[in-house]
C-alpha cells in the first residue's frame, strides 16, 4: 500500500477520473488495429511537418436569468459567452490566429425565441462596442442545461474552427473529443487531457501506467459513441516519484473515416512533438497535459471575452432599461 | 504632415499632463519625438495637448515568467508585444486641463502642430538652439536671453568632450549669423576668455576639414557655414621679455599681446583683483586693501615705477603709513601681494609704448577672445576680474541695455564658487543679477553647476547640460531635468545637449553642428595659393 499524488491542483478536477477498469472491453474497443504487438510505440524521430495548429475555446456565464411569462413556468436562461481560437506553429513562430467570440442569449423550453422582449434584450453596449447575445433554445429547462446549451455552442464553434484550419494544416490539434466534427477526413486529433473512461480493458491499460514520455500505446478503435474512432495514449511527462503511474498522459483521437495509415502518421506525430510543447509545473498547474500553446491560448481567449463584471453591469442596466 | 503613431492606451493613468501611449507596431517612435493628442469635449470645445516622448518601452504580453521569452523564441509559447511610450505635456491649447482619453489617436508632430507644441509659434523673436534627433530646428526665445523677459545661459558638463566652448560659440555664431538682432547686430560684442586649449584661438579662420553634412545642418539652422567675420583675439604679454609679444603657441599672427600699465592700475584700483582667491578671512584685509587702493589712485607720481616689482615694494614700504592696521594683518597683505607679483606681475608694466594698443578692448570688433590658458589661476582670476568690471562699468556708463555685451566663461566655479567671496564672485554676481537690465549677457560653462555659486546659476534663463556625471546629474542643480533625460545626461555624445528653456516645461535634446571656424591650427583653410605679393 502506497499513497501518491494526483498532481493537478485541488480546485481543478482531477485529471484522472476512471472510475474502473473492466477486465473486458466487452466488443466496443478493437486493440488490435495495427496489427502489432500490444507495447509501447516509439515513433522514429523525422522532422516535423507545418504548420501545426492547437485549437481552444473558453465559455463564461455572464448572468443566469428566470424568464418569466407570467404561467409560472420556471422558464431558465443565461447571458453567456464564449471564445474559440488557435495557435499557429510554424518554424519557431507561435501566434494566435483566428480568435472569434460568440455571445448567446440561451433559453430554456417554452419561451419563444423571437420574443420581442428578448430581442430588445441581447444587445448590450459597453463603450464603442456593442455586444449582440444570439438567441439560442435550451433543451430543457433543468438548472444545467443553459450551461450546456452554451458548451455547445463553443464546441460546435471549436469544431468548425478546426475543420477550417485543417485543409492549410499538418495536424490541428484540438480540445477533447471529437464529438462534434462533421467532417470525417481531417487531419484533426481530438486531445483529451481529463480521462475519464478507459476504453481499454485492465489488462492493456497496464500499458498506460508504464508508457515512457514520448511514447505511446498502439491504436485502438473505439466503436462505442457517435462516430468510431482510433485512440492511443500517450505520455507527454514523466510523473514525479509521489504522482500516480497515469499522471502525465493524454488519451488522442482520430477519425476512423482517416484511414489506418494516417491516423498512424498522426499517432506518431503527436508522440514525437507534442512533448516539446509541455510546461513546466510552475508554468501551468494542469502541466504536463495542459500543452503550452493551449494554455497560452485560453488566457488570451479568456482576456478576449471582455471584463466579466463590466458585462454583467451592462446586461443588467440594460434589461433595467428594457424593463421600464 | 503630422502622422498617426498610436493611441491612447487605457492600462496606465492618463492625465492632463502626462499620458502613455501604444505605439502602433508599423511606426517608430524614438525619444524627444513631438506629439499632440485633440481631445473633442462634450460641450464641443476642443483641446489640443502637444508634448515630448520621455519613456519608451517595450514588453511581452501574456508573459508571466521571464523566460517565457525563450520558448517564445522557439515557437511554443505564443506571446503578444508591446511598445508603449510616456508622453510629457509640454503645451495645452486652449489651456483646459483635461487627461486625453484611451483610445484617442496620438500623431507626430509636424511643421505648424510642432512648432505650436514647442512654443515656437508663440516666440517673437527666436535663436536657433540647434537640431532636434529627427533633424528639425529647435528654437530658443530671444525675450529670455537679451534682457526682456530674462537672461543668461549656464552650461554644465564634463570636460574633453568639447562641448561646452563648442556650443557657447554656437549659439554666438547663431545670434549674429541669423539676423535677429537686426541692425544691433553689428554693434553687438561678445568677449569670449579661452581658459584651456587655444582652440578659441581661430574663430574667425573657417574650417578646413568641414564636412559637407555640417553645411547641410547649417542651412537647416538658416546659418552660412563660416568663420566669424569680426574677430580681435588678445593674448597676455609673454613674461621675461621686453618686447611686448603674445604669449601664444599656435597662432601669433593677429594676435594683440595685452597688458596694463601701472598707471592703469593704481588710477583703475585694480589691485582688488590680485587678491581674488575665494577667502572667508578676508575681512581685514580688505580694509587693507581698500586703503591702499585709494592711496594709489591718489598718488600723484607713478612714473619712477618701471616695473610692477617695485611698486611693490614701494606698497609694501608704505603700507603702514597709509594704513593702520595689527601687524599680522599688514603681514597677510605684504605675502598675498608679493605671492600675486610672482604670477601677474609681467602683466602690469611701467612704460608701455603705444599703451593703448595693448590694452583689451572689446568694443573694437564684434567679437573679443581673451586667452588666458596659458597663466597661473591668480592671473587668470586677474585678468577676467579686471575685463569684467572695466566693461560693465562702461556699460553703465552708457545706461543703455542695447547693443547687448555677450560674456564667454568657462570655468565658472573658479571665479564664482559656492563658498566664500572673492571680488570677481561680486563682479559675476552683478551681472547676473544686473546684467540682464544692462544688456550683459553672462554664457557661463562649468564642469560641475554644484560648485557654482547658486544665484548665478539661479539667474540663468537657459540651462544647458552637455554629458553629465551621473553623480553630479542626480544633485538639486539639475532639478530641471526629468529622470529620462538626467540618465540620458550620462552618455551625452559630444555635439548634444539638453537644454531646459522657461517656456518649455520639458528639456529638449539638441544636436548642434561641428564648428564652421577652425578649433585648432590643423583645421585653418590655407590661403588658397594666391600670389602671396597680392598685399604689396
Amino acid at each position: 500500500m502506497m499513497i501518491r499524488i494526483d498532481p493537478w491542483p485541488a480546485e481543478y478536477e482531477s485529471a484522472f477520473q476512471i472510475e474502473e477498469l473492466e477486465p473486458d472491453s466487452e466488443g466496443k474497443v478493437y486493440t488490435e488495429v495495427e496489427n502489432i504487438e500490444w507495447r509501447a510505440v516509439e515513433p522514429k524521430p523525422g522532422p516535423r511537418p507545418e504548420p501545426l495548429h492547437f485549437v481552444d475555446g473558453v465559455r463564461r456565464v455572464e448572468t443566469r436569468i428566470i424568464l418569466d411569462d407570467e404561467t409560472g413556468r420556471i422558464i431558465r436562461g443565461l447571458f453567456g459567452s464564449f471564445a474559440v481560437g488557435c495557435v499557429r506553429v510554424e518554424q519557431n513562430t507561435a501566434a494566435f490566429q483566428e480568435i472569434r467570440v460568440g455571445r448567446r442569449i440561451v433559453v430554456g423550453t417554452g419561451a419563444p425565441l423571437e420574443d420581442q422582449v428578448i430581442a430588445d434584450a441581447n444587445s448590450v453596449k459597453i463603450g464603442n462596442t456593442e455586444l449582440t447575445f444570439e438567441p439560442v433554445a435550451a433543451s430543457d429547462n433543468k438548472p444545467a442545461a443553459a450551461v450546456e446549451c452554451l458548451q455547445n455552442s463553443m464546441r460546435e464553434a471549436e469544431a468548425r474552427l478546426a475543420e477550417e484550419l485543417s485543409r492549410d494544416s499538418a495536424c490541428v490539434f484540438a480540445d477533447g473529443p471529437l464529438t462534434y466534427f462533421a467532417g470525417i477526413n481531417q487531419p484533426a486529433v481530438g486531445v483529451i487531457k481529463r480521462l475519464v473512461e478507459a476504453y481499454l480493458p485492465s489488462p492493456q491499460f497496464d500499458l498506460v501506467r508504464r508508457l515512457r514520455t514520448g511514447r505511446r500505446t498502439p491504436l485502438f478503435m473505439i466503436t462505442k459513441g457517435q462516430y468510431d474512432r482510433y485512440s492511443w495514449y500517450l505520455r507527454v511527462g514523466e510523473p514525479r516519484a509521489v504522482d500516480h503511474d497515469v499522471a502525465g498522459v493524454l488519451r488522442l483521437e482520430v477519425r476512423t473515416g482517416l484511414g489506418l495509415q494516417r491516423a498512424i502518421e498522426l499517432a506518431d506525430l503527436s508522440s514525437t512533438c507534442l512533448p516539446n510543447f509541455t510546461a513546466e509545473s510552475f508554468r501551468d498547474p494542469r502541466s504536463p497535459q495542459n500543452l503550452m500553446p493551449v494554455g497560452s491560448l485560453e488566457n488570451e481567449l479568456r482576456h478576449r471575452l471582455g471584463d466579466s463584471l463590466t458585462i454583467r453591469r451592462a446586461i443588467e442596466a440594460r434589461l433595467f432599461q428594457v424593463s421600464q | 504632415m503630422s502622422t498617426e503613431i498610436g493611441k491612447v492606451l487605457g492600462t496606465q493613468d492618463a492625465e492632463p499632463l502626462e499620458f502613455w501611449i501604444a505605439v502602433s507596431p508599423d511606426q517608430v517612435v524614438q525619444l524627444d519625438d513631438v506629439v499632440f493628442v485633440t481631445r473633442e469635449l462634450p460641450n464641443g470645445g476642443r483641446v489640443s495637448l502637444y508634448g515630448i516622448v520621455d519613456i519608451l518601452k517595450a514588453r511581452h504580453e501574456g508573459a508571466r515568467f521571464d523566460s517565457d521569452v525563450f520558448l517564445s523564441e522557439q515557437g511554443i509559447f505564443p506571446l503578444g508585444k508591446s511598445i508603449i511610450a510616456h508622453v510629457s505635456v509640454t503645451r495645452v491649447e486652449p489651456e483646459i486641463f483635461v487627461p486625453p482619453l484611451p483610445g484617442q489617436s496620438v500623431f507626430r508632430a509636424a511643421g505648424a502642430d510642432r512648432h505650436q507644441a514647442l512654443f515656437f509659434d508663440s516666440m517673437n523673436t527666436k535663436f536657433p538652439l540647434g537640431l532636434s534627433r529627427d533633424g528639425e530646428v529647435v528654437y530658443g526665445n530671444l525675450e529670455f536671453l537679451d534682457g526682456s523677459r530674462g537672461a543668461h545661459i549656464n552650461i554644465s558638463g564634463i570636460s574633453g568632450v568639447a562641448t561646452k566652448t563648442s556650443y557657447a560659440t554656437f549659439l554666438l555664431y547663431g545670434l549674429f549669423q541669423s539676423g535677429i538682432l537686426e541692425e544691433q547686430a553689428t554693434n553687438t560684442r561678445a568677449i569670449i576668455f579661452n581658459v584651456k586649449g587655444e582652440d578659441l584661438l581661430f574663430l574667425d579662420k573657417p574650417n578646413a576639414r568641414r564636412k559637407p553634412e555640417t553645411s547641410e545642418a547649417y542651412a537647416k539652422l538658416g546659418l552660412t557655414p563660416n568663420a566669424f567675420s569680426s574677430v580681435a583675439i588678445f593674448a597676455p604679454v609673454k613674461a621675461r621679455e621686453e618686447v611686448l609679444l603674445p604669449d601664444t603657441g599656435s597662432r601669433q599672427e593677429g594676435v594683440t599681446a595685452f597688458c596694463w600699465t601701472i598707471e592703469e592700475f593704481c588710477r583703475e584700483r585694480y589691485l582688488r583683483f590680485l587678491f581674488a582667491e575665494a577667502d572667508d578671512e578676508t575681512s581685514h584685509l580688505s580694509a587693507v586693501i581698500d586703503r591702499v587702493e585709494a592711496a594709489l589712485a591718489l598718488e600723484a607720481d607713478l612714473s619712477p615705477y618701471e616695473t610692477f616689482d617695485h611698486l611693490v615694494d614701494f606698497i609694501c614700504l608704505s603700507v603702514t603709513h597709509w594704513v593702520s592696521a595689527a601687524q599680522g594683518t599688514i603681514a597677510a597683505f605684504e605675502r598675498r601681494l608679493r605671492a600675486a607679483s610672482f604670477r601677474i606681475g609681467h602683466l602690469i608694466r611701467g612704460r608701455v609704448s603705444e599703451s593703448d594698443r595693448h590694452r583689451i578692448d572689446w568694443k573694437k570688433k564684434q567679437v573679443t577672445v581673451v586667452d588666458i590658458h596659458n597663466l597661473h589661476d591668480r592671473a587668470k582670476r586677474f585678468v577676467v576680474g579686471v575685463v569684467l568690471r572695466r566693461m560693465f562699468e562702461d556699460k553703465e556708463k552708457t545706461g543703455t541695455a542695447r547693443p547687448l555685451v555677450f560674456i564667454v566663461l568657462d570655468e565658472l566655479n573658479k571665479y564664482a564658487p559656492r563658498d566664500g567671496w572673492s571680488p570677481i564672485k561680486e563682479v559675476l554676481l552683478d551681472i547676473s543679477e544686473r546684467g540682464r537690465s544692462l544688456g550683459v549677457i553672462l554664457i557661463g560653462a562649468q564642469q560641475t553647476a554644484s560648485e557654482v555659486e547658486r544665484r548665478v546659476v539661479g539667474n540663468c534663463a537657459f540651462r544647458v547640460v552637455g554629458r553629465l556625471d551621473l553623480a553630479e546629474a542626480s544633485r538639486d542643480e539639475y532639478r530641471f531635468l526629468t529622470a529620462a533625460s538626467r540618465g540620458r545626461a550620462g552618455i551625452l555624445k559630444p555635439g548634444s545637449v539638453i537644454i531646459h528653456q522657461p517656456e518649455i516645461p520639458t528639456p529638449l535634446l539638441v544636436q548642434f553642428p561641428f564648428p564652421s571656424w577652425a578649433t585648432r591650427v590643423s583645421e585653418v583653410e590655407k590661403s588658397g595659393g594666391g600670389d602671396p605679393f597680392d598685399g604689396f
